[in-house]
């Protein structure tokens, strides 16, 4: 086991390598220039020439990656051009909202899609899983901006039940942390339930189908421990594989679902970064991203392998 | 098993509708405790010397005074100074200084504090590099502090926009001591003088004061005031009417004129009488041909219908305007622009040689209004025979193109200004600071004689005579032809009042003062 987890390790290596030498290659190849953005239409050519010396911008391609990564493998993502603040205090500091938003958001989607599912499985061909499917089919297709859009009309503008922008840390202010990340997280969970909510049922039927379910049902054993001991635990592993993998790119910022909610998340840092040409935040950002979702694919893989020793790393 | 769970449903069902429904109360009813108003700009940066958005100055601009401060009129009133004189041969410019006014941070303002200020924008003293509006002082030769409350700054030459260069919120008299020795300013500190203190600065996310009770000029009335940062004009309205802020700025014009003025609502929408956001026109890169032929730029003058762009773009929420100011405002004039004729357009363009039209370019971004601007020119210039493409780089090719002057028609935009040296001076003059602005580097000797005059003449009247006889000129020569001006809008929660708005346009100190002075009704 040991062997195979530090193997798989090694493997993250050179996809983070390769990520990292493309968000330098790509973000460069952009035209446009982060000095000029900082120093506006008035920026004289000194003060150009020195900031562009500061930020190691008139150096070669080469030897700013080289001087990047090196920087990178020690912890320190650089400063940013923009804000003159170092990139892993920003990402730090945008993580909290970020962070908040994905996990509630997938809450909400687990528990909708868990009980939907498993219930429109159970009661396949009847209103209710038409209902359901009714519901999933619109949650994928709804755009999160304008389920976002709507939850606030409804929740904010008319019940003024919600508020419709803004955001406060759970230190700060208890029911006022759950009350800014609640609809942002439905906005964000209803399109993940919707997908997961089909995954479920669809693997439910699959597991409700085997003779395993049969002979149990058999032997007299209630339908209900058929359906949540027998079947849904096996029906559950694609389910837990896609949601990880939703978490994970959740993680990696929401950029409408935080421009719409005003959220100062990663996702926004990542925008307006892009439009800056900020490159140490964009690279630092995309950095990020890719270590998140590398750590999530290893540790979903580790898990396979616990739960399914017959997984070899080939 | 069942009613349990459904027991378990409408109990958090109810919890959750009593906690939320925390967030709206009855107002109360005077003092405002907390203002939220909705900004669009995201913070590029604390230090008020240097580059930063025009939204992140007005809210600095609760933070700092200048030496001077405007009257509704356009007059001087005393700021941090409460007297000044100005030598017979306008060089010698001495300020007193308010005995009593503190920082922040608790200590005296002194003459001291104000030379380093001064010293620090004109690049004398660490950082050593000029502040991005010196151009506003003028060729200064000293600054002395010769007692603890005068200060006295040599010129050596006269520069009548030095006043103003003193006064504008651009040049706020700093603090030394939220400076370190290199010249930075220090991490979540800023220290001034203002009627509100510093809290809190949450890049791409909130900037928060509270206020000063010890202000010079008397207490403000509100108590905290957060900009809490909103990029999309349509979730700001929403903000709006939802409550979640209480003052909102830059919404549409159409939500605008939807939700215009009407008291008895819940919010409203205004705009600031007089007022300029941004002035839009179109550059013509003499360096390019045929944009060097003067008939060429007069046909396409005469090409352009700027009602067109008013009603279409700006849904009649602009005024037409030959020069960066709107009508009402000192600087404003009313030259006449080169008439809307088709006819006379394509006559010119035979007489330039171009029966035929021409094949160009127009250069744009998805920047304010920049891009509708450069579409609607495309349709006019098709009806003389010129076709058009329109290149659009993002916002930081574009940014850097327009500082290289490459590009052929331009579309630009300014923001409001208080002087008229802080536009000529830095765009038009001979060797300016940033020579692309006005026909990618074109200058004359006549403009140049005009704006070299107008800045040595102190008084205001003779000032604007001068810059009306330029602004003859650039209109003439078409080389930018200005288009129109929009105005301040922003939107209220209804429940507030005695947002009271200086009528010269001036949307920064407008803000501030009326932020000042809310209260509830």
């Amino acid at each position: 086991m040991g062997r195979y987890i530090f193997k798989r390790i090694l493997s993250t290596i050179p996809v983070l390598f390769l990520v990292s030498v493309l968000v330098f290659l790509f973000l460069h190849l952009i035209p446009g220039d982060p000095i000029r953005i900082l120093v506006g239409v008035r920026g004289t050519p000194e003060q150009i020439a020195q900031l562009k010396q500061q930020f190691h911008l008139d150096k070669p391609l080469p030897v700013q990656y080289i001087l990047w990564i090196r920087n990178a493998l020690r912890g320190d993502l650089g400063i940013s051009i923009r804000s003159n603040v170092p990139v892993t205090k920003l990402i730090l500091s945008r993580m909290p909202v970020t962070a908040s938003l994905a996990t509630f958001s997938m809450l909400f989607a687990l528990i909708i899609s868990v009980s939907a599912g498993v219930v429109a499985s159970a009661k396949r061909n009847t209103v209710f899983d038409f209902i359901v499917m009714v519901f999933a089919n619109l949650g994928v297709s709804i755009p999160q901006f304008l389920m976002g859009i709507l939850l606030i009309l409804f929740f904010a503008l008319t019940l003024s039940l919600l508020p419709s922008i803004g955001y406060t840390s759970f230190f700060e202010s208890p029911v006022g942390y759950f009350r800014y990340i609640t609809l942002p997280s439905l906005a964000l969970g209803v399109s993940i339930a919707a997908s997961l909510t089909r995954v479920t049922r669809s693997h439910m039927i699959e597991v409700l189908g085997k003779d395993y379910i049969k002979t149990a049902r058999s032997k007299g054993v209630r339908e209900s421990k058929v359906i949540m001991k027998h079947a849904l635990k096996n029906a559950l592993l694609p389910v837990v594989t896609l949601a990880g993998m939703f978490y994970a790119s959740t993680l990696g910022g929401t950029i409408i679902i935080e421009e719409i909610f005003a959220l100062p998340g990663i996702g926004r840092l990542a925008l307006q970064s892009i439009s800056n040409r900020d490159y140490p935040v964009v690279q630092g950002v995309v950095l990020f991203v890719a270590v998140i979702n590398v750590s999530f694919n290893l540790v979903i893989d580790i898990l396979y392998r616990f739960l399914n020793p017959k997984i070899e790393l080939k | 098993m069942k009613k349990t769970f459904f027991a378990f449903v409408v109990i958090i069902l109810m919890g959750s509708a009593a906690a939320f429904a925390g967030g709206t109360s009855e107002a109360p009813k005077g003092a405002v405790d907390q203002l939220v108003v909705g900004v669009a700009e995201a913070w590029t940066a604390t230090d008020v010397q240097y580059w930063l958005a025009v939204e992140c100055f007005q809210q600095l601009g609760l933070v700092y005074n200048g030496l001077l401060d405007y009257d509704a009129t356009m007059q001087f009133v005393p700021g941090l100074a409460e007297k000044w004189e100005i030598s017979k041969d306008n060089l010698v410019y001495t300020f007193s200084l308010r005995k009593g006014v503190k920082w922040h941070n608790g200590r005296e303002l002194v003459s001291s504090d104000v030379k380093f200020s001064l010293e620090r924008m004109l690049g004398w003293i660490p950082p050593k590099k000029e502040g991005l509006w010196r151009a506003m002082l003028g060729d200064v030769k000293s600054v002395d502090a010769p007692d603890k409350y005068t200060v006295k700054v040599t010129l050596n030459k006269p520069y009548a926009p030095f006043l103003h260069g003193v006064t504008s919120s651009w040049n706020a008299v700093i603090c030394p001591e939220n400076f370190t020795a290199e010249g930075r300013i220090k991490d979540n500190e800023i220290i001034g003088t203002g009627p509100y203190k510093f809290v809190k600065l949450v890049m791409d996310d909130y900037f928060k004061v509270e206020r000063n009770d010890e202000y010079f000029a008397g207490k403000a009335l509100v108590k905290t005031v957060t900009f809490k940062q909103i990029p999309d004009a349509t979730v700001r309205v929403n903000a709006l009417k939802a409550g979640d802020i209480q003052l909102m700025l830059n919404p549409k014009p159409e939500d605008f004129l939807k939700y215009k003025e009407s008291p008895e609502k819940k919010y409203f929408l205004g705009e600031i009488p007089k007022s300029t956001v941004w002035a839009y026109s179109f550059n013509l890169n003499v360096h390019k041909e045929p944009f060097g032929n003067k008939k060429v730029r007069q046909a396409i003058a005469h090409a352009i219908d700027v009602n067109e762009y008013i009603s279409i773009i700006a849904s009649g929420v602009a005024k037409e305007s030959t020069n960066i100011w709107a009508d009402g405002n000192f600087w404003h004039s009313d030259v006449p622009r080169l008439n809307y004729d088709v006819t006379v357009a394509k006559k010119l363009l035979a007489e330039a040689g171009y029966p035929n039209g021409f094949e160009t370019e127009i250069h744009t971004v998805d920047f304010v209004n920049l891009s509708k601007n450069a579409e609607i020119l495309q349709s006019q210039l098709g009806k003389i025979g010129i076709k058009a493409e329109i290149k659009k780089p993002d916002f930081a090719q574009w940014a850097k193109e327009e500082g290289n002057s490459e590009f052929i028609i331009h579309t630009q935009c300014w923001n409001y200004t208080d002087d008229p040296t802080q536009h000529y001076g830095i765009s038009l003059e001979s060797g300016c600071v940033y020579p692309s602005w006005y026909g990618g580097g074109w200058v004359t000797p006549e403009i140049d004689k005009l704006l070299a005059q107008a800045k040595s003449i102190p008084d205001m009247k003779k000032r604007k005579q001068l810059y009306e006889q330029v602004n003859k000129i650039l209109v003439d020569e078409a080389v930018v032809i200005q288009l129109y001006t929009t105005p301040a809008l922003y939107g209220i929660a209804g429940n507030l009042k005695n947002m009271e708005w200086n009528v010269r346009g001036d949307f920064i100190h407008s803000l501030n003062k009326g932020i000042m002075s809310l209260s509830y009704k």
